[in-house]
């Protein structure tokens, strides 16, 4: 196994979850999620050797993986497929109990009703963990902008739950 | 301060994006306004349950490490695999088509008919001589039956010109 192989795989291994996570956000489908991701590491795999350093390695990643992303709805939208959840049930019985549950799916929808640069930001930042910093790289826009999406998105959010909280 | 800035201070703050320096002011602040403390608390409250909403949606990512199906430093470069394969069928498309429509030899229309000898062998060159003898070609022919050319002098004529001999070979050869 060559340096690039080696360094590529425990590169890999460190940021598989986070990527995964990141591509699951968007389509809420573990499938297409890792097919997302194989996809993203092959293209990051591709461009290993033309990474500037201007960034870190993980900041540069995500936004290979916010291309991929995009890429992935437009042939979706192309072919005409409905994103589907499949998960969810899953998801539901090994959280089975009430009230965090119910908020989390509020949340999470809230957040699927976001404009998709806020939401971006929002997944780069909960799902992934990036920093500002990385995140302003993988999305090309200033760090000042993240976090105005950011805290946009969130009184977005804020609203929305505090006006089903209001509901009897 | 105004809500809107404690409030993107607190995301900040909750984000970890704030340095010290800029922690302790915050602090400070919140510490001398009670609203501003409510506003951030809010704020703060619903960037954890954010957190905490997304973390747990994506949760399955995280237990233990998932295998990519193919390895993609192994995975198989099939478009130049393809270009060869289809150059290779292609190929024997053409050397196939080209051996199964191949114009076979024509058969001459006009059959050249190599005739042996009908006439019966010559036994008594004296009979021929009464009958012959006087006349110009008859005295020819006698003679030539009299003293038939040696075969060495044939098989020399045939020696030097072995190419037409054997072209004659296969002539007949051919036709029979």
């Amino acid at each position: 196994m060559s340096n690039v192989q080696r360094e590529f795989k425990e590169f890999w291994t460190r940021t598989a979850g986070k990527v995964r996570a990141y591509m699951f956000c968007a389509c809420e489908n573990w499938t297409d999620a890792d097919d997302m991701a194989q996809d993203c590491y092959l293209r990051a795999l591709r461009a290993w050797g033309q990474f500037d350093g201007k960034a870190s390695r993980q900041a540069w990643l995500f936004g290979i993986a916010r291309r991929t992303r995009v890429d992935w709805f437009r042939r979706k939208k192309r072919e005409g497929l409905v994103v589907h959840s499949e998960n969810m049930d899953a998801f539901d019985q090994v959280n089975s109990g009430g009230s965090k549950v119910n908020r989390i799916e509020k949340i999470w929808d809230v957040v699927k009703g976001l404009n998709a640069e806020q939401s971006q930001v929002i997944h780069l930042r909960f799902a992934a963990g990036l920093s500002y910093a990385q995140i302003a790289h993988a999305l090309d826009v200033p760090v000042g902008t993240v976090r105005s999406r950011l805290h946009r998105g969130l009184k977005h959010i804020r609203e929305h739950i505090g006006d089903w909280d209001n509901e009897p | 301060m105004n809500r809107e800035i404690i409030e993107r201070l607190a995301i900040d703050s909750a984000a970890g994006e704030l340095n010290e320096d800029a922690e302790t002011l915050l602090q400070f602040y919140l510490d001398e306004h009670p609203k501003a403390t409510q506003w951030a608390g809010d704020v703060r409250q619903m960037y954890n349950q954010t957190e905490t909403a997304i973390q747990a949606k994506t949760a399955y990512t995280n237990v233990g490490q998932v295998v990519p199906k193919i390895s993609p430093v192994l995975r198989l470069r099939w478009q130049p695999a393809a270009r060869w394969a289809a150059a290779i069928v292609f190929g024997l498309f053409i050397g196939f088509t080209a051996g199964r429509w191949e114009i076979p030899p024509r058969t001459p229309k006009t059959l050249i008919q190599v005739s042996s000898p009908t006439s019966k062998p010559v036994e008594n060159v004296s009979d021929l001589k009464e009958r012959y003898a006087g006349t110009f070609w008859g005295d020819k022919m006698l003679a030539m039956l009299e003293h038939p050319p040696s075969r060495g002098n044939i098989a020399d004529l045939r020696d030097t010109r072995s190419w037409d001999a054997y072209k004659q070979y296969r002539k007949e050869k051919n036709h029979e």
